[in-house]
């Protein structure tokens, strides 16, 4: 009876602290999946979520599907809308949950449709229509083109006008640069001018993807006489690697086992009986505690491929990580784009970054020799210009055109390779061609000469290079080279 | 003497049945891992052989032990039990079995090791005031077979479900 008054009396004292006002306090969560909720099975893409709350709160963003989820950590300012564009793998139905310390969670469901026939996006004015037989149209405003490169993976063909391209914020613009530049299908419609102009500059594959056609009306037509190349991306977890991690783990785990097996029939032969059973509680501990402070090992292979004159290569990455501690971890990942995990990982969590606007961390359920790797796919810039140029002796001239020196690395033609020097900035060596022992391919080597042409020539490099993610990397790059 | 010889032979028993068991555990893993198959397979399955293999093995080892001396075998068999726990241990790291099964496997180890260690107190004593010293042995060596056996058949009853 006397503690009757007690509760009303606590929350008036709350209220004017302002605690019940930040404890009721809600906020609202709307979320819009790209390309109108159409996707295709195994594809990416993007969910826009915007957010507005009534106090300043942290908000933990997720983005769920069947087995695996993207999860986003934001500062929410008091009344000031937030919006976030979140790559996701597509799932029948996606849940978004947004949860703050306090606050009952808000979540909304979002289905997504799969489409049957390949999709063809039509980003054009309005009245502006286009389909092709056997695609599947859907038409979209400019300002709901992905933010994400990685979202396009949803879509077979984007149908985009000049004045669209126009139009796009800066982050729409590089994710339809990086479509282009990984050869993405895309008709451009309209006049010349300074944007098909970058259009055409950012094309990957020597532009064979990117169609100019005045009018879309003629479309069908028009992509009948020419017709799209198709995409030979290499499959990036075929990419070669010094050594599977958890082959050394292996090598410690079989030495804490015969140790631990010694450490035991001492202990039978030298204690008395009832001193045996603390023998193995104390091996025990310290075989676990040994192979669980062992670290973890993680190494990147990134293979990138361009055409001679191009300033960007097109990716595609693996990420190995391998930790020796059965727990819940962290792994960060490569500052690269468009990362997916290479195989569903069951209760992963990618967690996005908003500040680096890319996936920053894999959170996974680590298990002893369990290699987890993770896909990325993109462009890069790349500053290589190298002119080959035969001689009337019969050997070959190569030329650094570009600004920075060349590391060393060959030349492929026909499957034979060629040694090819440092090249300094403007330097020229010549090579010689040896017919006979030139056809000794190394296994990455012959790799790289199978996506050759007949006849076609590229230089190809290996070096090791720091990727922001700690651990080995190798970078192998394939600079396709002007017949001359 | 006699005590410390039967216990350090139970000792021994469990072993070499985690040796034997883990050397096939590392060579399924060593297989695996560079064709990419699967070690938390490989790592489950190890654990339960451990667990079957010792379960089978405390009374079929343990009985007959215990019924012939008359006395309590329970460092011999407790050690029986724990010596796999280094094994156990890290083929827990690569699995997914859970750590509550491999505790309850475990425990109901300790426990049969216990009961079966009491057995060879009052009831041996009994057995050897009535019968032979060889009668007592081949007594002791069926009743520890026919509990193994009961054990197997019993198996699905006994060993956690997140393990077999």
């Amino acid at each position: 009876m006397r503690r009757r008054w007690l509760t009303p009396l606590l929350l008036a004292a709350g209220a004017s602290l302002g605690l019940v006002p930040a404890c009721l306090a809600s906020f609202d969560l709307a979320a819009t999946p790209a390309w109108q909720g159409w996707t295709r099975a195994g594809r990416t893409t993007e969910i826009d979520v915007r957010l507005t709350s009534d106090v300043a709160r942290p908000v933990r963003i997720v983005v769920a599907g069947t087995g695996r989820s993207v999860a986003a950590e934001i500062d929410l300012q008091a009344g000031v809308p937030e919006r976030l564009q979140i790559p996701v793998a597509a799932d029948d139905v996606l849940s978004i949950t947004a949860s703050a310390p306090g606050v009952a969670p808000v979540s909304r469901t979002l289905p997504l449709a799969f489409a049957q026939s390949p999709l063809l996006a039509v980003a054009a004015e309005s009245g502006d229509r286009a389909s092709l037989d056997g695609y599947h149209s859907i038409a979209i405003a400019h300002e709901a083109l992905p933010r994400h490169a990685s979202a396009y993976s949803s879509i077979d063909v984007l149908v985009i006008s000049s004045s669209v391209v126009a139009a796009l914020d800066e982050r729409q613009w590089a994710a339809l640069a990086t479509h282009l530049g990984r050869c993405g299908r895309v008709v451009l419609a309209g006049p010349e001018g300074e944007w098909a102009a970058a259009v055409e500059k950012a094309a990957g594959c020597a532009g064979r993807n990117l169609v100019r056609t005045p009018s879309l009306g003629r479309l069908a037509e028009f992509l009948s006489t020419n017709p799209f190349a198709p995409v030979d991306a290499v499959n990036p977890t075929s990419l070669p690697r010094a050594a599977t991690p958890g082959q050394a783990q292996w090598g410690y785990v079989a030495a804490a086992t015969i140790a631990s097996l010694a450490l035991m029939a001492l202990a039978v032969m030298l204690l008395k009986p009832f001193a045996w059973i603390a023998a193995p509680v104390v091996v025990t501990a310290l075989s676990v505690t040994v192979i669980g402070a062992l670290s973890g090992s993680t190494s990147l292979a990134l293979w990138s491929e361009a055409e001679s004159g191009s300033s960007v290569a097109r990716y595609q990455a693996v990420q190995w990580h391998s930790p020796t501690k059965r727990s819940r971890t962290d792994a960060p990942l490569a500052a690269l784009d468009g990362a997916q995990p290479c195989s569903p990982i069951s209760e992963s969590v990618l967690r996005y970054d908003p500040t680096s606007r890319r996936i920053s961390t894999l959170e996974f359920d680590a298990r002893l020799f369990r290699t987890v790797p993770v896909c990325f796919s993109g462009t890069m810039a790349v500053d290589r210009a190298i002119r080959v140029s035969a001689n009337p002796d019969g050997t070959l001239s190569a030329r650094n055109e570009g600004r920075t020196p060349l590391p060393a690395g060959s030349l492929l033609r026909d499957g034979r390779s060629l040694e090819l020097p440092a090249l300094a900035a403007d330097a020229t060596a010549v090579i010689q061609i040896q017919p006979a022992g030139s056809a000794d391919l190394s296994p990455v080597a012959k790799r790289a000469a199978s996506r050759l042409a007949p006849g076609e020539i590229a230089a190809f490099w290996a070096e090791s290079r720091n990727l922001g993610a700690g651990g080995e990397a190798t970078h192998w790059h394939l600079q396709r080279l002007r017949p001359q | 003497m006699s005590l410390n010889r039967s216990s350090s032979g139970l000792a021994i028993a469990g072993l070499v049945i985690t040796a034997v068991v883990a050397t096939w555990w590392l060579g399924t893993v060593g297989l695996a891992l560079p064709s990419s198959g699967n070690p938390e397979r490989a790592s489950a399955q190890a654990i339960l052989a451990l667990v079957l293999l010792r379960g089978l093995l405390l009374p079929a080892f343990g009985l007959p032990a215990g019924l012939r001396l008359a006395r309590a075998t329970w460092p011999g068999l407790l050690t029986m039990v724990a010596v796999a726990w280094p094994v156990v241990a890290l083929a827990w790291s690569a699995s997914e079995v859970t750590l509550h099964a491999v505790l309850a496997a475990e425990g109901a180890l300790l426990a049969l090791a216990v009961v079966i260690g009491a057995l060879g107190t009052a009831p041996a004593h009994l057995a050897r005031e009535r019968l032979s010293a060889d009668a007592t042995d081949i007594m002791a060596t069926v009743a520890g077979l026919l509990v193994a056996l009961g054990l197997w058949v019993t198996r699905q009853h006994w060993i956690p479900a997140g393990l077999s």
